[in-house]
């Protein structure tokens, strides 16, 4: 759960909204892409770079933002940057 | 006596090693994480290669494959793509155990040594010395420095306090490894047991060495919920309010149309 707080957080950051917002639309962004029912301690780097290439970015075109590209490759350089956590953070 | 004390901590060694493989194996099963394999291998091996060596007094099969193990681990673990050394230490690595199996076929060396080495077998002794240190100066620094490092750039940040420590724990015991690397050349030439003090010493600085970094480590991986509680006595953890797909994307909505 430790890196989609820190992507909430940054997504939030980059959007100028409320933190949980952020961290919502992430949530909501991996059940899009996965079962609800799928544990989230199983999600592996390449699932996490996907959703935010594909699910976060069908979500934020939806809602008009603008600078698509800029979110989702700050999004994608803090996951390459912040990886360990997905393992450190979870076992 | 002497040999007693270093035995007691290869067994403290070897069973905090074992404990941690079989937790790390039960997690992977449960959370998939396949770049906890390495790992895994990582404390298998380093275990039976003591074992292999006190039993037969040699362990050329499964030498330095841990050191092998835990630098794929760091790739997969902090370097996915992202620029690394990974390769130049895999090779590096992979050639150091190429000569050492080539040494050990003609002269079976280990640390303790078997028998006493003979004058033309010295400067063969040392190069064994040299790949033993190499392997894991190849090794355990870079993981070590590597948690270090990201232990530094999450330490201000809202992290749960225990992964800090998972962090610093991984990241200092890997770098106290280092040591044993220098230690390996004081280890004498003309001695075969631990009972006598100087290589008793020697043994002592390096099986003390690897059970800090093995109970470390079985802290680091295996940290009790009472333990993770302590650490995070001053940590503010988030609560996220229950919110409908479509209370969110509203929420999103307000604030980028306040913008």
């Amino acid at each position: 759960m430790e890196i989609i707080k820190y992507l909430g957080d940054l997504l939030a950051e980059k959007l100028y909204i409320r933190p949980a917002a952020g961290r919502g639309l992430v949530k909501l962004a991996i059940k899009d892409r996965f079962s609800p029912f799928k544990p989230i301690n199983q999600l592996k780097f390449n699932d996490y770079k996907e959703v935010i290439q594909n699910e976060v970015k069908n979500r934020l075109k939806s809602l008009g933002i603008s600078n698509i590209d800029l979110v989702i490759n700050s999004l994608v350089n803090s996951l390459v940057e912040n990886q360990s956590i997905i393992t450190l953070g979870e076992v | 006596m002497l040999n007693f004390i270093i035995n007691l901590l290869y067994l403290i060694f070897f069973g905090s090693q074992l404990i941690t493989c079989i937790f790390l194996i039960i997690r992977t099963i449960k959370i998939k994480q396949s770049n906890l394999l390495p790992l895994i291998l990582f404390f298998f091996f380093n275990p039976l290669e003591v074992i292999l060596i006190l039993l037969v007094g040699s362990s050329t099969i499964v030498n330095m494959l841990s050191n092998i193990c835990l630098v794929i681990f760091t790739k997969y673990t902090f370097f996915r793509e992202k620029k690394s050394p990974f390769w130049y230490l895999l090779i590096s690595l992979i050639m150091l155990k190429i000569i050492d199996v080539v040494l050990k076929v003609y002269i079976p060396f280990s640390i303790p040594l078997n028998f006493v080495v003979s004058a033309p077998q010295v400067p063969l002794f040392y190069l064994y010395l040299t790949l033993s240190s190499l392997s894991i100066l190849l090794s355990y620094p870079w993981l070590g420095l590597t948690a270090i490092k990201y232990y530094k750039s999450i330490k201000t940040k809202n992290v749960e306090s225990w992964i800090k420590t998972r962090y610093k724990l991984i990241g200092y015991s890997s770098l106290i490894m280092i040591i044993n690397g220098i230690l390996y050349f004081l280890f004498p030439i003309d001695s075969y047991s631990w009972e006598q003090l100087y290589p008793f010493i020697i043994g002592l600085l390096i099986t003390i060495n690897t059970t800090i970094f093995s109970i470390s480590n079985l802290i680091a991986w295996i940290m009790p919920k009472r333990l993770k509680d302590y650490l995070n006595r001053d940590y503010k953890a988030i609560v996220d309010e229950n919110l409908t797909e479509g209370e969110i994307m509203n929420k999103i909505r307000e604030d980028t149309n306040k913008e």
